[in-house]
C-alpha cells in the first residue's frame, strides 16, 4: 500500500508541478529584458506556443522530459517510471517531435 | 554513392546519439553519417534547440514550482550509478569467453548441447523463418516478371456468395461492366469497398503486384509455400503462395502463380467475417468483343497500376472521431501510452509497451476504418525490483503520518485504513482517466470545428461525452460514499465551493479537469502519501467538497450532451 501511495504520490508531483507552471508569472520569467520591445514581443509569442505545446504532451512524455533535463539517464527515467529505457527513447521522442514544431516555426 | 549518403538515422536514433543512449558501435556509424550529411546535422542542430528550449522552460517556469527533495532522495543518484551498475551487461568478449569456460568444464556434454540446440535453430528457421523469406523472394520475381511481361487483356471470373460474376476484365469495374445484372453489379460494389478498406487493390485484384503491395502493409504475417500440379487439362504445376495475418481485416489471400512464367491463375481472399471471394483467370474466347477499347487495366503496363489508384482523401474531424468512438467501444481511448494523430491523409493510432492480446483487438476495431495506421512499438515494462528498492528509500513527513494515524482512528483499525487508501487511490484514477478524457476530447473538437460535423458525427461525439461523464459520476459518487465513512464529524461549513457557472460543455470539461487534480492531490495527501499542509479532517471535508463539484460538473455535462442529441432531428 505504501507503495502505491508512493507512486501515486510521484505522478501528483508531477502534475502538480505542470499545473503550478501555468501561474500568471511564467510568461515574464521566460521574457528576455535585454531585448528591444519588438524581439521581446516575437520571443512573448514562441514562449505562449512553446508552453502550449508542453501543455499537449501526455503526462508521461513531459515526465519523461522533465527527468531527462533533470539528468537522468533513459535506463534510470525507466527505473523510476517503471517502464522500458526503450519506452522512455519513444516517450521522448514523441515529446520533442512535438515540441519541434513549435521550435520551427 | 556509399551507404553512408543512403541511410539518415531518424529522430529517434539522432536524440539517442545526442543523449548518448547508443551503442559504441551505433554512435560512432551515426557520427561518421554526421560528418557527411548536411542534412542531418542540420536536423540535429534542430534536436538540439529544442532541447535547450526545454531546459530553459523548465529552469525559469517548471523549477520554482518543484519543492526541494526529503532527504532520503539525496541519495537517488548514487542509487542510480548502483543500479546501473548492476544492470550494465557484460561485453560480448567477456560473455562469450565465460561461456567457452563453462563449456571446457563440461567438455563433451556441452559441445553435444550446443549441437544440437544449433540444429533445433536451423529446423526452426526452416520451418518458420524460410517461408517468408522464400514468399518474398517468389513474390519480387514474379513482380519482376508482371512488368516485363507484354500486357494484354484478361478476362477474370470471380465467385462469391455462390454467384459467378464472369466477364469482369480486370481493373475495369465501370462502363464496360454496363452487361453485368443489378445483383451483379452491386455485389461488386460490395467487393471493391471491401477491398478498398483492406487496402488490397481492386482494380487489379488478381495481380502479383496488388498481394505483394498488401503484403507489404501488414506488421504481423505468416506465409506459406508450396508447389502443386495443376489439373491435367492445363498440365504443369503451378507455386500456392498463402499469406495469413491477425493485424488486417482481410485475414488470408492466396495467389496461384505458374510455374514457368509466374503468371497469376488464381486468387482465394478470406475476410475476417468468414466472407470469402475467389477470382480465377478464363480464356479470351467468344466474348472478347464485349471488352471496350482501352478498358482492360491489364492491357496497359504494371508501372501504370499505381497512377490508376485513386489518391487518398484528406482525412477530417469526422474521420477522428470515428477512431475515437471505435477506441471507446473497447475501452481503449482511456489509455495514456495510446495515441491519436490526425495528418493529412491518414489518422495514425500509435502506441507504446501495449500487450499483444490488446494489440490485436485495436488492430481488430480500427480494422473497418479506412485510413486508420495502426503501429505498435515494443515497451514491455522491465521487471525491476530495483525500482521497489528506490521507492522503499523515500520517507514520509511527519503530517503524513498524521494522516494515517487519523485514518486509522477513523476506520478502526490499519487493515481498514489501507483498505481505504487502495481504495480511494483507484477510484481517483478512474477519476482523472475520465476527466482527462473529457479534457482531450474538448481540444480535439472545440467549438468550430464540432459546428462542421454532422448530425450523426455530432451525436456519436455526444454520445461520447456522455459516456465519459455517466462514467466520472459514478466514479465520484462511489469515491464520496467511501470517504463518508471517514467524515463521521460531518463536513465543515466553509468548505464548500462557489458554484461557478459554465458556458459550453468544452468549458465544463476544462473545469473538470482543473477539479480533478485538486483531487488527486487532497487524495495522496489523506492517505498520507504526500505532506499535507491541513488537519487530516480539514483535507477529507475539502475532498469532499472537490467531489461534490465534480459530481455537478459532470452530471451538467452529461446531460448538455443528452440535450444537444435531442435537439438535433
Amino acid at each position: 500500500m505504501f507503495r502505491v501511495a508512493h507512486n501515486y504520490g510521484m505522478k501528483l508531483h508531477e502534475r502538480e508541478s505542470q499545473a503550478g507552471a501555468f501561474d500568471d508569472g511564467w510568461e515574464e520569467r521566460l521574457a528576455d529584458r535585454q531585448r528591444n520591445p519588438e524581439l521581446s514581443l516575437l520571443d512573448r509569442e514562441r514562449n505562449t506556443r512553446f508552453h502550449r505545446a508542453m501543455h499537449e504532451l501526455s503526462s508521461q512524455q513531459q515526465r519523461c522530459l522533465f527527468l531527462r533535463v533533470m539528468g537522468l539517464r533513459y535506463p534510470e527515467i525507466g527505473s523510476v517510471l517503471g517502464i522500458s529505457a526503450k519506452t522512455v527513447g519513444e516517450f521522448l521522442r514523441r515529446a520533442v517531435t512535438h515540441l519541434k514544431k513549435v521550435c520551427n516555426d | 554513392m556509399t551507404s553512408l549518403f543512403q541511410h539518415h538515422p531518424d529522430d529517434e536514433c539522432l536524440l539517442r546519439y545526442a543523449d548518448g543512449e547508443l551503442s559504441v558501435d551505433q554512435a560512432s556509424e551515426v557520427q561518421l553519417h554526421l560528418k557527411v550529411c548536411w542534412q542531418c546535422r542540420v536536423r540535429l542542430a534542430e534536436l538540439e534547440k529544442v532541447v535547450e528550449e526545454c531546459v530553459r522552460y523548465y529552469q525559469t517556469v517548471v523549477a520554482p514550482h518543484v519543492p526541494p527533495p526529503p532527504a532520503a532522495w539525496m541519495n537517488i543518484r548514487a542509487e542510480l550509478a548502483a543500479l546501473e551498475q548492476k544492470i550494465s551487461r557484460p561485453s560480448i568478449c567477456s560473455r562469450v569467453w565465460a561461456r567457452l569456460s563453462a563449456a571446457r568444464r563440461f567438455r563433451k556434454p556441452a559441445l553435444k548441447v550446443a549441437l544440437a540446440a544449433t540444429v533445433l535453430a536451423m529446423v526452426f528457421y526452416q520451418l518458420y523463418r524460410a517461408p517468408s523469406a522464400r514468399a518474398a523472394e517468389l513474390l519480387q520475381r514474379a513482380v519482376n516478371a508482371e512488368a516485363k511481361r507484354t500486357p494484354k487483356p484478361r478476362r477474370i471470373e470471380i465467385r462469391f456468395r455462390g454467384r459467378h460474376i464472369a466477364s469482369v476484365v480486370e481493373g475495369s469495374h465501370g462502363a464496360e461492366d454496363d452487361h453485368l445484372s443489378t445483383e451483379d453489379r452491386q455485389a461488386v460494389d460490395h467487393l471493391q469497398r471491401l477491398f478498398t478498406t483492406v487496402r488490397y487493390r481492386w482494380t487489379s485484384p488478381l495481380s502479383v503486384a496488388a498481394f505483394s503491395d498488401w503484403r507489404k502493409t501488414l506488421s504481423e504475417k505468416r506465409d506459406e509455400v508450396s508447389v502443386q500440379a495443376l489439373p491435367l487439362e492445363s498440365g504443369g504445376s503451378c507455386y500456392r503462395l498463402r499469406t495469413t495475418t491477425g493485424s488486417s481485416s482481410l485475414a488470408e489471400a492466396t495467389i496461384l502463380l505458374r510455374t514457368n512464367d509466374l503468371q497469376p491463375i488464381e486468387g482465394t481472399w478470406r475476410f475476417r467475417n468468414n466472407e470469402q471471394i475467389e477470382a480465377s483467370e478464363v480464356p479470351l474466347g467468344s466474348t472478347e468483343e464485349h471488352v471496350p477499347e482501352g478498358s482492360a487495366l491489364s492491357a496497359q503496363s504494371a508501372s501504370d497500376v499505381h497512377s490508376e489508384v485513386e489518391p487518398p482523401k484528406v482525412v477530417g474531424p469526422a474521420d477522428e472521431l470515428h477512431v475515437l468512438f471505435a477506441l471507446r467501444q473497447i475501452n481503449a481511448d482511456l489509455d495514456e501510452t495510446l495515441d491519436v494523430t490526425r495528418a493529412a491523409h491518414e489518422i495514425a493510432v500509435t502506441g507504446v509497451g501495449i500487450q499483444p492480446e490488446r494489440q490485436r483487438q485495436i488492430r481488430l476495431a480500427l480494422g473497418s476504418l479506412p485510413q486508420v495506421a495502426v503501429r505498435f512499438s515494443d515497451g514491455t515494462p522491465p521487471e525491476s525490483p530495483q525500482s521497489q528498492k528506490l521507492s522503499a528509500t523515500v520517507s514520509t513527513t511527519t503530517n503524513a503520518e498524521l494522516a494515517r494515524a487519523w485514518l486509522e482512528k477513523q476506520l478502526g483499525s490499519r487493515a481498514a485504513a489501507e483498505a481505504f487508501a487502495e481504495r480511494a487511490l483507484n477510484l481517483t484514477d478512474a477519476i482523472a482517466a475520465r476527466s482527462h478524457a473529457l479534457q482531450r476530447l474538448a481540444e480535439r473538437f472545440p467549438v468550430q470545428d464540432e459546428e462542421h460535423l454532422s448530425s450523426v458525427e455530432q451525436r456519436i461525439l455526444g454520445a461520447l461525452r456522455t459516456d465519459h461523464a455517466t462514467a466520472l459520476v459514478r466514479a465520484t459518487r462511489e469515491f464520496r460514499i467511501t470517504l463518508k465513512q471517514t467524515l463521521k464529524s460531518g463536513r465543515s461549513a466553509d468548505t464548500a465551493l462557489p458554484i461557478r457557472p459554465a458556458t459550453s460543455w468544452h468549458a465544463t470539461a476544462h473545469e473538470l479537469s482543473l477539479q480533478t487534480r485538486e483531487v488527486e492531490k487532497l487524495t495522496a495527501e489523506l492517505v498520507g502519501g504526500t505532506h499535507a499542509d491541513g488537519a487530516p479532517s480539514m483535507v477529507a471535508a475539502q475532498l469532499q467538497a472537490r467531489l461534490d463539484e465534480i459530481e455537478r460538473l459532470a452530471t451538467a455535462c452529461a446531460a448538455r450532451g443528452g440535450e444537444r442529441a435531442e435537439a438535433r432531428p
